[in-house]
């Protein structure tokens, strides 16, 4: 019967010997491998936001960027517009046919009135990605001293 | 120089310690010291000496007014992000404690926003023990519990329980205190000052079709000129159109239907977000809590008619009355909180 119940013990601490030696490292290992994965998240999470912010910024330059280019075109193609009228009114105003720069100019005021919404659309999308941005970094705290540091 | 001349020359140095507070915000940074309170913008402007080829900078007021959109506001949610966030903070507060004469032999206590963000604090310990003021101590406490301290109470704030809503330009706090220990709070982005400015420079455009596109420092200007919910003022702004000729536009209402849409947005955060989770997480302090009154403070606590209408609105919400109180000049209360601790503590000492 002790015999018995000796070799039950014995089994068992072969059981925890493999245990302790084999499957506890393993364990410790996948710890490990999983706390490195998580700061590999971390930095991840990180650099999205990086370059969400990056994004952002990037964003408004080339709003800028363009809404300062198509303002420029307008003015260059407004003048032309005014030579253009001025000549024709000046040397063949008879011969050419108006109705060509009347048209052109429908054309203009059209894709002005495009470049206007378009320049409020992009603004608007920036506003919504900025939002998006803080609302995710939402943070909450609980019970602890107002003193910081 | 005997050993008594000595001590006397310490003791007398110790007494001269000058109690400063300071709040440093992603838009503004207050100083309190004595009865003096200086606001100077959080931003700085790296430029280059045309001689020398040196890295020189302007900071502030200056910075802001000189270059506009060009000026690095380094903070985000009252906090440096990163390194180089945390390196042109201090060469701010540093070039800030020079302009305004801020002696060494001070005792500092700093305002930051309540943050689980350790990295933010971390890289602020670290700027603010670079900064060659503060020599006789310095703390950081929570700036929304700070303001409450610049209620006519004082100190005696530290036995009551109330909600402080802290309108910040990058970030809204509310943060529950009961006796003198924060039970909860939370931070959102969804509702800011600076979001504000966006949706006014968006109004311009729609309202100009375009045709105005101000940049976001305007905005605020505009913002903080002619916001009032007290009193709806026309206001009329001209601007010269092609093709069109003059046009105007009302620049009350590119102002005030924003900052409406902010306040809704803020009453919406305070209903179905603080206190639903403050009632999840302690409905004990959540009944205690609603019965108490609402601090409101922050740069945008400064708009005309705000403090009462976000009184309305809330207590239509919440089906019953709410009391609401702000501190003289919201903008300045957490610094003259905070120079409230620091005058404490040299007294103490």
């Amino acid at each position: 019967m002790s015999e018995e119940v000796l070799k039950k013990w014995d089994s068992l601490f072969q059981e925890l010997k493999t245990f302790v030696e084999v499957d506890l490292p393993k364990m410790e290992e996948s710890v490990k491998k999983a706390v490195e994965r998580a700061k590999i998240l971390e930095s991840k999470v990180a650099e999205v936001e990086r370059k969400l912010k990056t994004f952002i910024e990037e964003n408004e330059t080339f709003k800028r960027s363009v809404e300062e280019k198509l303002s420029s075109l307008e003015n260059i193609v407004n003048k032309r517009l005014e030579e253009l009228e001025k000549k024709v009114g000046e040397e063949r105003k008879a011969e050419l046919d108006l109705s060509f720069v009347e048209e052109l100019k429908k054309e203009i005021a059209e894709l002005k009135n495009s470049v206007a919404q378009l320049s409020v659309d992009v603004s608007q999308i920036k506003s919504s990605v900025g939002e998006k941005f803080w609302v995710a970094r939402e943070k909450k705290a609980e019970r602890k001293s107002p003193r910081i540091l | 120089m005997s050993e008594v001349e000595e001590k006397k020359e310490v003791e007398k140095a110790e007494s001269n310690v000058v109690p400063i507070g300071m709040k440093v915000g992603s838009q503004r940074t207050v100083i309190a010291k004595g009865d003096e309170v200086i606001v100077v913008e959080t931003c700085i402007k790296e430029k280059e000496n045309p001689i020398t080829g040196e890295k020189d900078y302007v900071i502030g007021n200056e910075a802001a007014e000189l270059y506009g959109d060009e000026a690095v506001y380094m903070l985000r949610g009252g906090l440096p992000g990163n390194e180089e966030e945390a390196e042109l903070l201090k060469i701010f507060l540093t070039n800030v404690a020079k302009q305004y004469e801020i002696p060494e032999n001070t005792y500092v206590t700093y305002g930051i926003p309540s943050t689980e963000a350790e990295e933010g604090v971390n890289l602020f310990k670290k700027v603010i023990s670079q900064v060659p003021i503060g020599w006789a101590g310095k703390e950081v406490w929570n700036d929304s519990f700070l303001a409450a301290l610049a209620l006519p109470e004082g100190l005696g704030m530290l036995d009551r329980t109330f909600v402080v809503v802290n309108l910040g330009s990058s970030t809204t706090d509310v943060v529950a205190v009961r006796k003198g220990e924060i039970v909860f709070s939370m931070v959102t982005g969804e509702v800011s000052g600076d979001l504000v400015d966006r949706w006014i420079k968006n109004e311009i455009m729609n309202l100009t079709r375009g045709a105005v596109n101000v940049d976001i420092s305007t905005a605020r200007e505009y913002k903080e000129k002619y916001a009032n919910l007290k009193e709806w003022k026309s206001v009329k702004e001209t601007v010269q159109l092609f093709e069109k000729g003059q046009f105007s536009f009302r620049l009350d209402e590119a102002v005030n239907k924003p900052v409406e849409r902010y306040l809704d947005a803020l009453v919406d955060f305070i209903t179905l977000e603080f206190l639903p989770s403050l009632a999840e997480f302690n409905f004990k302090a959540y009944k205690v809590i609603l019965e108490s009154e609402f601090i409101l403070t922050g740069g945008m606590a400064e708009i005309p008619g705000l403090k009462e209408k976000f009184e309305t609105k809330l207590s239509e919400a919440l089906g019953f009355g709410v009391k609401v109180r702000s501190p003289e000049n919201p903008l300045t209360a957490s610094a003259r909180g905070a120079l409230l601790i620091s005058q404490l503590r040299v007294r103490r000492e």
